[in-house]
């Protein structure tokens, strides 16, 4: 029965004590708002975290909820940037304080361009993903979020505009930006050692 | 079209976005012609063909089944915790409105009487017609109230026109500490809700009009107990609240 009915329909049932309804919008939304805020975060951890937020602000706020400013998606997706950018302040305080210790950043995880290539000839498609994962990640945030959502999850500039909350020329000087930060890169790290690449990747 | 001008159409080229058939073709004409062009949209491509695969190895990513669960749990409280809340309103809704009546029953009668809009005094019964009452017999509590000054107990008659009338029994409004003493019996009209208040039926379940009361008020001025009464007149039609015969 659920299944006929639009977000609009969904959330006023939702805000009556539907569960079916909640779960019905869960469902429909839950994996783009997991994988943005993993894409974004590199961690699953941050990614659980973030879905669960995004959520129980729906449950909490989504009264304040207005069609006629966009789409549910840009908005769940709009509040789980919110949040990632929460996580993400607080994990640099918590990457500077054990920075003492450990001065490695995501930035740090890209090869030297200098590194020589002593196993890249075997890598498959998965050794691919990560570096471009990795790549992803170095981006600076507004960037970063700028490729995922454009590029990774296909948004329109209009809507990835909406989440973001700039204008849709914003959205596209940033996509163009980050292609240009990123391109350098992935033609660096198709050159990266496999000893590198398994270090980038152990936090994924 | 020159350099700068592909530079900016080069996003555009490889997300398909909706552009022009001319524009498109142009560009690419550029790019056939430039070799820097024709290099930038080679690496451009490379670029969406690793964006894309990167996308595609995450389409089956999705938040664990305990994340559901935890909000699932989540809605259910909150949604039991609101509808508790709910119900806590709707009670003290109920006792504020009881409480209100009350006062207003209490109080109107006699200070407002001078207000179209208020309950109306028909008819004054001279003070001292229930001074017989003991104090004692009024401060004891509800049910003897209302049984002390049950038709037929008081030691007075009440006026001929009243005894004809068809009325229930007093209930008391106010444990007031300050003793009976004398005290009068004023007839009032009163809103037809007026009876739910005090626990008695609606006549016919109808709440437009009014119904006549006689209220019993204490030195003090406070109104001490209620009756319901249906004038003679009224005695054949079919409204009726559990009403006695005097």
């Amino acid at each position: 029965m659920h299944s006929e009915l639009n977000d609009g329909d969904l959330l006023r049932r939702m805000l009556a004590g539907d569960e079916h309804a909640f779960t019905a919008l869960y469902r429909t939304y839950q994996a783009g708002i997991y994988r943005f805020a993993r894409q974004m975060t590199g961690e699953a951890g941050l990614a659980d975290e973030v879905t669960q937020e995004v959520f129980l602000t729906l449950m909490r706020e989504g009264r304040s909820f207005n069609a006629r400013r966009g789409s549910l998606r840009a908005w769940l997706y709009g509040i789980a940037r919110n949040c990632i950018r929460r996580c993400l302040e607080r994990e640099r305080l918590f990457v500077a304080l054990e920075s003492e210790e450990h001065e490695e950043t995501a930035a740090d995880l890209l090869p030297d361009p200098g590194t020589p290539d002593d196993g890249l000839a075997g890598l498959g498609s998965r050794e691919t993903v990560e570096q471009v994962r990795r790549a992803v990640l170095a981006l600076p945030p507004a960037y970063r979020e700028a490729v995922i959502l454009c590029e990774l999850h296909e948004l329109g500039y209009a809507e990835a505009a909406q989440i973001l909350g700039c204008p849709v020329g914003t959205v596209r000087s940033r996509l163009h930006r980050a292609r240009e930060l990123l391109a350098p890169r992935l033609k660096r790290l198709r050159g990266a050692p496999a000893g590198a690449l398994a270090k980038q990747c152990h936090r994924w | 079209m020159d350099c700068k001008h592909f530079d900016s159409m080069l996003e555009d080229l490889e997300r398909d976005a909706s552009m022009r058939a001319g524009a498109r073709d142009q560009a690419l004409q550029h790019a056939e012609d430039c070799a820097y062009c024709r290099a930038r949209l080679t690496a451009a491509r490379l670029l969406s063909l690793e964006l894309g695969a990167l996308a595609k190895h995450d389409e089956r990513l999705q938040a664990p089944a305990q994340v559901e669960a935890n909000l699932l749990g989540a809605f259910r409280e909150r949604t039991r915790r609101r509808s508790r809340v709910w119900w806590g309103l709707g009670w003290a809704g109920a006792a504020a409105t009881v409480v209100i009546a009350a006062w207003l029953l209490a109080e109107h009668p006699w200070r407002g009487s001078g207000s179209s809009a208020g309950p109306k005094i028909q008819a004054v019964v001279p003070a001292g017609t229930l001074h017989s009452v003991s104090p004692a017999t009024a401060d004891k509590g509800r049910n003897e109230t209302a049984e002390a000054l049950a038709p037929g107990k008081s030691s007075r008659p009440v006026p001929r026109r009243v005894a004809a009338d068809t009325a229930s029994d007093f209930i008391a409004l106010s444990t007031s500490s300050y003793p009976l003493g004398d005290g009068m019996v004023v007839r009032v009209e009163l809103p037809r809700s007026a009876p739910a208040l005090v626990g008695l039926p609606i006549p016919s379940g109808d709440v437009s009009g009014t119904v006549t009361a006689d209220v019993v008020l204490g030195q003090d001025g406070m109104a001490r107990a209620i009756r319901f009464v249906q004038p003679e007149e009224r005695q054949n039609a079919s409204q009726n609240f559990g009403l006695n015969q005097n």
